[in-house]
């Protein structure tokens, strides 16, 4: 189904794209009951601010943002299941709303707290239901099902009833059936929530295979920092319904500063150092954990100055995790 | 449109096979669905057959009419277990107050074509049509009507256009779902409710203004009772005894409220994409 | 902290917990707009007026009238459907046990908030304001009959949540069947507790069959007193209370047994 794409065609566009909703209100109080009945207090939420946003085919996005920031109204909006208040949608060139059932049968959607299997039957047959929906040829069907099957290790569960699969089994089938009939673009909203590090780690190592192997976008919405380090090459984040930042995760921690941690281990029961432009995180064990911003104190300025400390013993220079850049910048925005 | 027809009917298949293997797998259940279809059959027969006991000319009808009535309420019922019962899809209210529409949002086919057909159950949906049209039939014999094709097919007829009558009445009220998931949820299933048991009394000697509240704005006396006068007319009479106007009148009043039913849902469908569902509820989906 | 254990719920009040989740269940329904009660109300009012019509072309006595509106309005206390049964399906039966209350009071508590309340402030309590109106007397055959009958209510709706535990200890054993525990039991209800269709309109022996059995002391029960159709309150009100002990007794017993197969399967 790729060849149906045409060459240069981006995989999605956002022009100026505004979504607002109307919220109730309550005070919880008694007195309030008939108020509530007749009138009942509403108050208007921007999901989504005049966002733009361009996707090229082949990119692996991710699309990252604080609870509330418009994470899965952007996907609901461009699976065609939500119109926008105003802007343009485009997505695989087609308009979600107007050509939704053409633009179903060539993207894929997953709500990663949601299931699309079938619950008293067994996987393959959830698998046969989509074949037929989605009106899958033949060939096509099976050159998918074998692909997901041994990727994703399936061959035990697809006898399996979905509502006997554990959480990771369960993932794993949903990404299955999401594949088969072999979809140019496809949105993952949490596919790893709840997910052990294994299971994870596989889940990961397919998406990326996917990508790199068949150029399938996609754009996967997580709150595990981390995890979409390992996964995307570009990272979009959502702020109370506008893009705060789009990038590669090297210049997210630029943005923060360029923070970069040092740990330094030094000779039993020694004080920790004074070190300058240096902040000390944390001490234990003998070992102490600093933060510095490199476009301020670079790297060999560092090194520099701990060759002065005869007592250390060892030295370990990391990015600041992603988790705390992102939580940093969270904590910005929030503070604004 | 041909590709419409195409893709209803791949579902219709689709959707049969389903129902086979969930019967052939969990038999233990659908033995006692057939139980639990029994058993409501039975009481809900039972209630009205027992006045008719006590009171001759119940409402305007002999006991063996009434009988005949019963079967014609279990086979409409029948019917709609037949296209409706599964996946919510007669309770149509549930999947939009779930948040469950998304689920069929995505898929790459019309989404009536899913609605029509995402109900169907042939084989576990069939034995209240089974059990109706058996009923029916023993009512329409101990009336004395001599069941000749014409009127067989009508009785199919008026039974299919009582059963598109009760699912756009259910439609109609899960339109609400659409403004207010939680509190209007389950409003289908009492709406079926509310038919399931009122449909099989006898509105012969009612107050005639309420009598047409009932055949008119409020549905029930179109899904058993008046069909069942028709058809006992044309039965025991001829079918050229029937009278146009009343003979057209249910499938007039199913167009009227299916068209209303279309009209209303849309709407709701325009406010689901523009606001979507405040709430999601994996419970009941498939 | 320093909280006495009392009799009745260890740490805390059991009284509190109970007018609390009462409360908090009752506000739920009201902080949704109209519609969050509107459809269910019409859809009973629809079901009133047909039966009331019905009754009215038999002929059959005031009575009637009076008895099938008494059993409209209080057909949340006759007919009870508490979560029991819908938190096995949704699996939210383990809540229950996590609040420090019995889960026969969490169950009893969400019905009469929930349902009772709503249910009587916005259309039982205006269907018996409007009921002379429309020319039903919507008082007791006397003012001894109202009293005997609120005695009656009272072990109707215990009996009631007796009935409403065994079945849900039944659509446990049932699991993905238990659809079926509900609409067998919606059937039974509604021709053997004389709800719907008063038994004085059935054929005698039947009628008399009906109201000496459990459900009949639900819905016939309190409705024949109130109306004065009942001969003897008395017997009606003794029958009442054998049912209770005998129902209770099997309801406990069963639902204790079921608890733990009902946690792993709501869990």
């Amino acid at each position: 189904m790729n060849d149906m794409v045409l060459q240069g065609t981006p995989a999605l566009v956002l022009d100026n794209v505004t979504k607002t909703y109307s919220q109730w209100q309550r005070n919880g109080k008694a007195k309030d009951i008939i108020k509530n009945l007749l009138k009942p207090e509403k108050r208007v939420v921007t999901a989504l601010d005049k966002v733009s946003l361009t996707i090229g085919q082949g990119e692996f996005v991710a699309y990252a943002g604080a609870n509330g920031a418009g994470k899965s109204t952007t996907i609901k909006i461009l699976s065609g299941i939500l119109t926008p208040t105003s802007g343009q949608v485009t997505v695989l060139g087609l308009s979600p709303l107007k050509d939704r059932i053409a633009l179903m049968g060539r993207v894929g959607v997953l709500f990663g707290q949601r299931t699309e299997l079938w619950w008293d039957h067994p996987v393959i047959t959830s698998f046969q239901w989509k074949k037929d929906v989605w009106n899958i040829p033949e060939e096509v069907y099976e050159r998918n099902l074998q692909m997901a099957t041994e990727l994703l290790d399936l061959s035990d569960i697809l006898k399996t009833f979905a509502r006997e699969l554990s959480l990771g089994q369960r993932m794993r089938a949903d990404i299955a059936m999401l594949l088969l009939h072999g979809p140019d673009l496809i949105f993952l909203d949490e596919p790893t929530l709840g997910l052990d590090v294994l299971a994870k780690q596989q889940m990961i190592g397919f998406l990326k295979r996917l990508n790199k192997e068949q150029g399938t976008t996609v754009v996967v919405t997580s709150h595990d920092m981390d995890d979409l380090e390992e996964m995307a090459q570009r990272v979009v984040l959502l702020n109370k319904g506008n893009i705060a930042f789009d990038g590669d995760f090297n210049a997210l921690r630029d943005v923060m500063g360029g923070f970069y941690r040092i740990l330094i281990t030094t000779q039993p029961e020694m004080p920790p150092l004074s070190l300058l432009d240096m902040k000390l995180l944390k001490s234990e064990n003998d070992v102490h954990e600093y933060e510095f911003d490199r476009t301020k104190l670079p790297i060999h300025e560092v090194l520099g100055n701990l060759s002065k400390f005869s007592q250390i013993r060892d030295v370990e220079i990391k990015k600041a995790p992603i988790e705390d850049v992102v939580a940093n910048l969270y904590l910005s925005w929030k503070e604004k | 449109m041909v590709d419409n027809l195409k893709t209803v009917l791949r579902l219709y298949r689709r959707y049969a096979v389903m129902d086979l293997l969930w019967l052939l797998r969990d038999t233990r259940y659908f033995i006692i669905q057939i139980l639990s279809d029994g058993i409501s059959a039975g009481c809900t027969v039972a209630g009205v057959y027992l006045l008719s006991l006590n009171f001759d000319h119940f409402a305007g009808m002999g006991r063996n009419e009434i009988l005949f009535m019963m079967g014609y309420a279990l086979f409409v019922e029948g019917i709609f277990n037949f296209f409706f019962i599964g996946n919510n899809a007669g309770f149509i209210s549930r999947v939009v107050g779930r948040g469950q529409l998304d689920h069929i949002m995505i898929q790459p086919v019309p989404l009536w074509a899913e609605l029509l057909t995402q109900g169907f159950c042939p084989f576990s949906g069939s034995p209240l049509l089974l059990m109706g049209a058996g009923l029916a039939l023993y009512g329409a014999f101990k009336v004395g009507i001599v069941m000749h094709g014409t009127w067989l097919l009508l009785c199919m007829f008026y039974g299919i256009c009582s059963c598109l009558l009760i699912m756009a009445f259910l439609y109609i009220i899960s339109s609400m779902a659409f403004y207010a998931p939680a509190a209007a949820e389950e409003i289908s299933m009492v709406g079926k409710d509310m038919f399931s048991s009122l449909k099989t009394y006898p509105l012969g000697n009612m107050n005639p203004v309420v009598k047409r509240v009932f055949i008119t704005i409020l549905p029930i006396g179109l899904s058993a009772w008046f069909p069942s006068l028709r058809l006992l007319e044309a039965g025991v009479n001829s079918m050229a005894s029937l009278k146009l106007l009343p003979a057209l009148y249910l499938p007039a009043a199913t167009a009227v409220f299916s068209l209303l039913a279309l009209f209303l849902f849309r709407k709701g469908m325009k406010h689901y994409e523009r606001y979507g569902s405040p709430r999601y509820s994996g419970f009941g989906f498939r | 902290m320093n909280q006495k254990k009392n009799i009745l719920s260890g740490y805390g009040s059991l009284l509190k917990a109970i007018r609390s989740t009462m409360f908090i269940c009752t506000k739920q329904i009201f902080d949704g707009g109209f519609l969050f009660v509107a459809g269910g109300y019409m859809i009973q009012a629809v079901q009133f007026v047909m039966l009331i019509f019905i009754w009215k072309s038999l002929n059959q006595g005031q009575e009637l009238l009076t008895y099938t509106l008494m059993a409209t309005i209080l057909h949340q206390e006759l007919n009870i459907i508490s979560p029991a049964t819908s938190s096995l399906w949704e699996g939210s039966v383990i809540g229950r046990f996590l609040r420090p209350m019995p889960v026969e009071a969490s169950f009893i508590a969400e019905t009469i908030g929930k349902w009772w309340i709503p249910n009587f402030l916005f259309f039982g309590l205006p269907l018996w304001l409007l009921a002379p109106f429309i020319g039903i007397s919507p008082w007791p055959a006397s003012l001894q009959h109202g009293i005997l009958a609120f005695i009656s209510l009272i072990l109707a709706a215990s009996l009631g949540f007796a009935i409403d535990l065994i079945f849900a200890s039944f659509a446990m054993h049932l699991k993905n069947g238990c659809f079926a525990a509900l609409a067998i039991r919606e059937a039974i209800f509604a021709l053997l507790s004389g709800e719907m269709i008063p038994f004085t309109l059935f054929p005698k022996a039947v009628g008399t069959v009906f109201s000496l059995m459990p459900l009949g002391s639900i819905g016939h029960g309190p409705l024949t007193i109130y109306t004065g159709l009942a001969d003897n309150p008395g017997f009606v009100l003794g029958l009442q209370v054998f049912w209770n002990l005998t129902i209770w007794t099997v309801a406990i017993l069963f639902f204790r047994k079921s608890k733990e197969r009902m946690i792993s399967f709501g869990g």
